[in-house]
């Protein structure tokens, strides 16, 4: 494994707590098909959420959220459309959140979960 | 998270026109969208402001933002609109305050590094300016002393950011 496969798996791991915390139900995490992944599947009261993680070092690269380009964004849509479809569910409300990761060198981690963003 | 207002000057040819400069800060994911009808080196100005901004030691918002130039349906050009989508996204992002724009006309281009340039038409945009019933308005420092018959109450500036 990677660096930063090591990095991003700790993110999606510090951000499933964030929002379990939050009190979101995990549903399904590290979901894939052809199209891409989908790292974490969730619901919160009656919304299913779409949760896009993305984990940083440093501000060298941009924050977490500037990471999410408009070309991901539109992925995340189709990846819904298939999970939705391959989950067979018909559900009102749909959101997609993002939650950024930042782990300083020193100091624990920053979590920052931006809702209904994409 | 916000909105703050101030203005600019549109030059269509030696007119100029009183232009609102509006900007939002919304939540969301960062971007800059600039709308009401700017021509190629308008629309350049994202990047010239967003490097001026941070180069000039302040925080550029990590957000969902919108411009917005009006009338959206005059045509608008160049790079003298720089300073007044600055500091309108400055005032929306709570750096400077909103109520020292809300009357301000700004005029001038800016560097990379924060500097405000002069721009071709200022006299032009300065008369809209009056003509409009403004009463402050935001230049380059001139090179050149000002004509005499120009009453205008006039901020040279060389570097606007630091003067605040």
């Amino acid at each position: 494994m990677a660096a930063k496969d090591i990095v991003g798996r700790w993110g999606e791991d510090v951000a499933a707590r964030h929002l379990v915390a939050a009190g979101l139900v995990i549903l399904d995490r590290n979901w894939r098909c052809s199209a891409g992944e989908i790292d974490i599947i969730a619901r919160d009261g009656r919304t299913l959420v779409f949760c896009e993680v993305k984990t940083r070092r440093g501000h060298g690269y941009g924050t977490p959220f500037e990471a999410v380009t408009v070309a991901k964004a539109r992925r995340q849509r189709r990846l819904a459309a298939e999970w939705l479809e391959v989950a067979g569910l018909s559900v009102p409300d749909v959101r997609f959140d993002v939650v950024g990761v930042l782990c300083p060198r020193r100091g624990g981690p920053q979590v920052e979960h931006r809702q209904g963003v994409i | 998270m916000g909105l703050a207002r101030t203005y600019a000057i549109g030059l269509v040819g030696l007119d100029g026109h009183l232009i609102e400069v509006e900007a939002h800060i919304a939540p969301g994911l960062p971007g800059f969208t600039l709308i009401g009808l700017p021509d190629a080196v308008l629309y350049e100005a994202r990047d010239r402001v967003r490097a001026a901004v941070i180069n000039s030691g302040l925080k550029w918002p990590d957000r969902r933002m919108t411009v917005s130039l009006s009338p959206a349906s005059l045509h608008k050009r160049g790079s003298s609109f720089d300073l007044a989508l600055a500091c309108a996204i400055l005032g929306a992002g709570g750096a400077v305050p909103k109520s020292a724009l809300a009357d301000l006309v700004l005029v001038g281009e800016l560097g990379l590094d924060g500097r405000v340039r002069s721009v071709p038409g200022v006299l032009p945009a300065v008369l809209a300016a009056v003509r409009a019933g403004m009463k402050r308005v935001v230049v380059r420092r001139p090179t050149e002393p000002r004509p005499s018959w120009c009453r205008m109450r006039a901020f040279p500036t060389s570097a606007v950011f630091r003067s605040w």
